[in-house]
């Protein structure tokens, strides 16, 4: 008999379409998984219960009445609780949203709902998005360390088994850190591919929507069913057709993929585990055909304050109103960050404005001669609760918040498609991310290389008891 | 060339606040001039790139 839960989302998906699993047991063992887990790891802001069986009855029923929807039919999904779900509160994790009450769905709800997904709750978030560590939610791998932020709710439901894939939203790294913190496959398409519209903003010329799952295979699945344009979201654009395409799922060729090895920026103050971990996946590359090429980093001096300048106007901008009708319901981390934005002089957006562009244009340019980059997604791996610092060996600290962002911002900055994939360890047996960025638009040869680095791993299994005997193929 | 500004005091940030309509507590008013002078300080690096031709 199957277990559900050894299965990735697409094992899963098969053995939905073939019949020899049900959606109501997918919907029984996660929330059997939610039922173990969620007293400790604090996952969810809300579990849907009732509806999840109700839709997983319905999917059941079309289903053995030949009426299948596609891959996600029937698949537990989770929802970062800045999505809009008609008729459900969107609290953003915030007493700021006490009472709202979604009129409509966000976009996203809907294209996964047209999928066939059943959504089994909304999941939590740092405040607003306004974080990298979601404090009120543990890490399922190790409940002493933190799972990341903001989409910290996302990855814990989904490495702990509570669904087989979750959204997450992602303005200096939010899809990306959790992901890599967690063990699980996250990505931030390029700017514009996944419609924001009904999911509460941060900072709107950063933020991104973007699936959360075990396997890049699994985020390939999400990511066709959640793009699109949508014109209720000024940057949305086109799915571009390599997206469309089924050779998308195929096993992935690497042979002359053009592989930029950062000479700067990416490996500076960088855990040595984490460094080895990329290594590790250059070379696994490169005995799969790819061409190693080193670069450089243009104008790195200036990406993070250009995030800066960027995210704080921005969602200073955003929070106006609320922050002065509603400060003392805010955390007090994003309050100060917020008070101190409303204040922000203009002229510090238009630098960053202005530096965008320029660094937009010199990495654009970088990429006339490499496919993707590869690069650490985050320089240490998950810190414990209530750490604020990493020390690094040149004797520097750096906040956690800090070491997070630094070295996501850049495909927030450029829009560029940007995946995280788990490969190896550190030495206490916490994962490792491998970040890959591609050219704009060009989401289907970043999820190729991801496949090139995935195939042979073995999946982190968070989930107590259950055995590894479904790696990555 | 980089700015070098003096971090805001207590005073001229919650007259700044208040300016602006944001209902500053006063007893935040230190607190808010440093984080704004680190942020800004951080932003300021970017001069660096306004003074150097494309």
């Amino acid at each position: 008999m199957l277990n559900p839960l050894n299965l990735t989302l697409a094992q899963a998906s098969a053995a939905v379409a073939a019949k020899e699993l049900s959606p109501v047991e997918l919907v029984n063992a996660a929330l059997e998984r939610i039922a173990a887990r969620e007293p400790e790891i604090n996952a969810f802001v809300s579990v849907w219960e009732a509806s999840a069986r109700r839709q997983a009855l319905e999917a059941e029923r079309d289903i053995a009445q030949g009426i299948h929807r596609g891959p996600l039919h029937g698949i537990p999904v989770a929802l970062k609780d800045l999505f809009d779900v008609a008729g459900q509160p969107t609290s953003a994790s915030s007493r700021v949203r006490a009472g709202h009450r979604a009129t409509e769905n966000s976009a996203v709800t809907d294209a996964l709902l047209r999928a066939g997904m059943i959504v089994m709750g909304k999941t939590h978030t740092h405040e607003f998005a306004f974080g990298l560590t979601t404090p009120q939610t543990r890490n399922p791998l190790d409940p002493q360390r933190t799972p990341g932020g903001s989409s910290g709710g996302s990855a814990a439901a989904v490495a702990y088994g509570g669904a087989w894939a979750a959204m997450g939203t992602d303005t200096g790294g939010s899809i990306r850190v959790p992901a890599a913190l967690c063990g699980l496959v996250g990505f931030k398409p390029s700017y514009g591919l996944v419609s924001r519209h009904g999911v509460v903003p941060l900072a709107g010329s950063l933020d991104h929507a973007g699936p959360m799952a075990r396997t890049v295979e699994d985020a390939g699945l999400m990511l066709q069913a959640i793009a699109g344009f949508d014109a209720r979201d000024p940057a949305s654009r086109a799915t571009p057709a390599s997206l469309l395409s089924p050779a998308l799922h195929a096993p992935a060729d690497v042979d002359g993929l053009r592989v930029g090895i950062p000479k700067n920026y990416y490996f500076d103050r960088v855990a040595e585990p984490v460094a080895a971990a990329v290594r590790q996946a250059a070379a696994h590359l490169r005995q799969r055909g790819a061409v190693l090429v080193e670069v450089d980093i243009p104008l790195a001096d200036y990406l993070i304050p250009t995030q800066w300048g960027l995210m704080v106007a921005e969602s200073a901008s955003v929070h106006a109103r609320d922050i002065r009708r509603a400060a003392a319901l805010y955390g007090e981390d994003v309050r100060t960050l917020l008070e101190a934005g409303q204040l922000l002089p203009a002229t510090d957006y238009l630098k960053a404005q202005h530096a965008r562009q320029r660094i937009a244009a010199q990495w654009q340019a970088l990429f006339a001669r490499i496919d993707i980059v590869l690069a650490p997604t985050v320089p240490q791996t998950a810190a414990r609760i209530g750490q604020e610092h990493f020390a690094w060996p040149d004797g520097s600290h750096e906040s956690v918040s800090d070491a997070y962002v630094r070295l996501c911002a850049p495909a927030n900055i450029t829009g560029l498609p940007a995946l995280t994939v788990p490969f190896g360890e550190d030495g206490q047996g916490m994962p490792v991310g491998v970040q890959i960025m591609g050219r704009a638009l060009d989401d289907a040869t970043v999820l190729r290389a991801g496949r090139g680095i995935e195939e042979g791993q073995r999946l982190f299994h968070p989930c107590d008891g259950i055995t590894d005997d479904s790696a990555a193929s | 060339m980089t700015e070098n500004t003096a971090p805001l005091s207590a005073e001229n940030t919650l007259a700044l606040a208040s300016s602006l309509g944001l209902p500053l507590a006063p007893e935040r008013a230190a607190l808010i001039a440093g984080v704004l002078h680190h942020i800004h300080t951080v932003i300021a690096k970017l001069d660096e790139l306004e003074s150097t031709p494309c």
